[in-house]
């Protein structure tokens, strides 16, 4: 017993883990409608006019149609990487992706637009998968725009996630 | 300018109601008109941004951010105002913004809008997650500890906080729940996401002392939305959408299911 502790220590240490994806800069700001996704791993809940959106978080927004308030309907996808939150004004909705506060005209739901990107506004401390419980790769800034998790198998990974984060 | 849609007019006749009572405190009818935005627009209890009139609050790290959003096309960054450490919600009311941390409830006032103050907090013993929300001179907040959310003590209540003086907030009552987050409320209804406990609705006729009238049960709710008799939940793998105009009897209309 004594002697496999002393040698794990002195190999690598591999485990099945999460390692961040990253995406290009065009790709990270591609602003786009998108046909019905599936529901993964869902976040903020918002009304605005007759329209029920679900943040997916990382990935963009839901929307359902609500004429009839207890039955909406899959209208469409608002493909916005990074989508951490969002808030609607008018006809203006303001999204943290994560790294900037997106301005983007949904004055037609079915074809959004950007139409501003404030760059660099947001902080976040500690890059985390949801929803998970153990190791992964730390995110690293320089890598890229990062835009949620994969499987994979880790190296000496040094972050770790102790508790569910839901 | 416009309040939302949803019990404004239940909300003017509690004002007036309340401002009666409490005339005294300062109570102002326009300050809380004045808190949210134009269009029919609601959010769960649980996100990071606040819109009030031209100004949007959002959350970030230890700061509370300011945009002037006179021209929503093009945000303009005004001002950074750090809160504490961590800080996780925002509830607009009146001039005030209430914002959820682990550690505390941050009460920041806005009469200035474009230098928000932090003027008061309630401090939990416990670490926990804790969402927000005030209906005039009451916050509720509902505290929970595990999974993700704190560890120092196992902790899952709704407090009731007395916010008529600003600069110093007293904690009325702490209710026992489940596993507590999101909640909200329509006219005098208060319902609270208590996760795999359902969600548990209360009577909040008398604010400070709300009491518990029914509760759903079979859904693990998270936030909640309130519209006009159509409750709207938020679980960990489903959304629910029940007809409560009947208290008695609250129906599950549909589901949205992740697939």
């Amino acid at each position: 017993m004594i002697l496999l502790s002393c040698n794990k220590t002195k190999t690598e240490f591999k485990v099945e883990g999460l390692k961040p994806i990253y995406v290009t800069e065009n790709d990270f700001y591609d602003i786009k409608n998108l046909s019905e996704q599936k529901l993964v791993n869902t976040g903020s809940i918002y009304l605005w006019k007759n329209f029920f959106l679900i943040a997916e978080y990382r990935k963009g927004i839901h929307v359902y149609d609500r004429t009839n308030p207890s039955n909406p309907i899959y209208i469409s996808y608002l493909s916005i990487p990074g989508c951490v939150d969002f808030t609607i004004t008018g006809q203006t909705m303001f999204v943290d992706n994560g790294f900037d506060i997106l301005s983007i005209n949904i004055s037609n739901i079915l074809s959004i637009k950007l139409n501003t990107v404030l760059k660099n506004q947001t902080k976040n401390p500690i890059e985390k998968p949801a929803n998970y419980k153990g190791y992964f790769e730390c995110v690293d800034r320089d890598k890229g725009y990062y835009i949620g998790w994969d499987s994979t198998i880790l190296v000496n990974p040094k972050c770790r996630t102790m508790d569910y984060d839901l | 300018m416009i309040f939302k849609k949803n019990g404004m007019k239940k909300t003017q006749s509690i004002l007036l109601a309340l401002c009666a009572v409490f005339i005294f405190s300062g109570c102002s009818k326009e300050g809380i008109l004045d808190s949210g935005s134009t269009d029919k627009n609601k959010s769960g209890s649980i996100t990071k941004f606040a819109i009030v009139n031209q100004y949007m609050y959002s959350l970030n790290s230890s700061n509370i951010d300011v945009y002037d959003i006179a021209h929503p096309e093009l945000p303009v960054k005004i001002n950074s105002v750090k809160v504490a450490p961590i800080i996780e919600t925002i509830f607009s009311f009146g001039n005030h913004l209430y914002v959820g941390a682990p550690d505390a409830i941050y009460i920041v006032q806005t009469t200035n809008p474009i230098s928000p103050v932090v003027v008061g907090s309630e401090v939990h013993i416990q670490m926990g997650c804790d969402p927000v929300i005030v209906k005039d001179n009451i916050a509720y907040s509902t505290i929970r500890t595990g999974r993700q959310c704190g560890r120092l003590e196992k902790v899952n209540e709704l407090q009731v906080i007395d916010v008529r003086d600003v600069y110093n907030p007293k904690t009325l009552k702490r209710i026992n729940m489940n596993y507590p987050s999101g909640l909200g409320y329509d006219g005098s209804l208060l319902f609270v996401c208590d996760g795999p406990g359902g969600i548990a609705v209360f009577d909040i006729k008398t604010p400070q002392n709300p009491e518990r009238i029914q509760t759903i049960k079979n859904v693990d709710a998270v936030d909640v939305i309130t519209d006009e008799g159509l409750l709207i939940i938020s679980t960990p793998t489903e959304f629910h959408f029940y007809d409560y105009t009947d208290l008695n009897n609250i129906v599950l209309k549909n589901k949205i299911v992740k697939s």
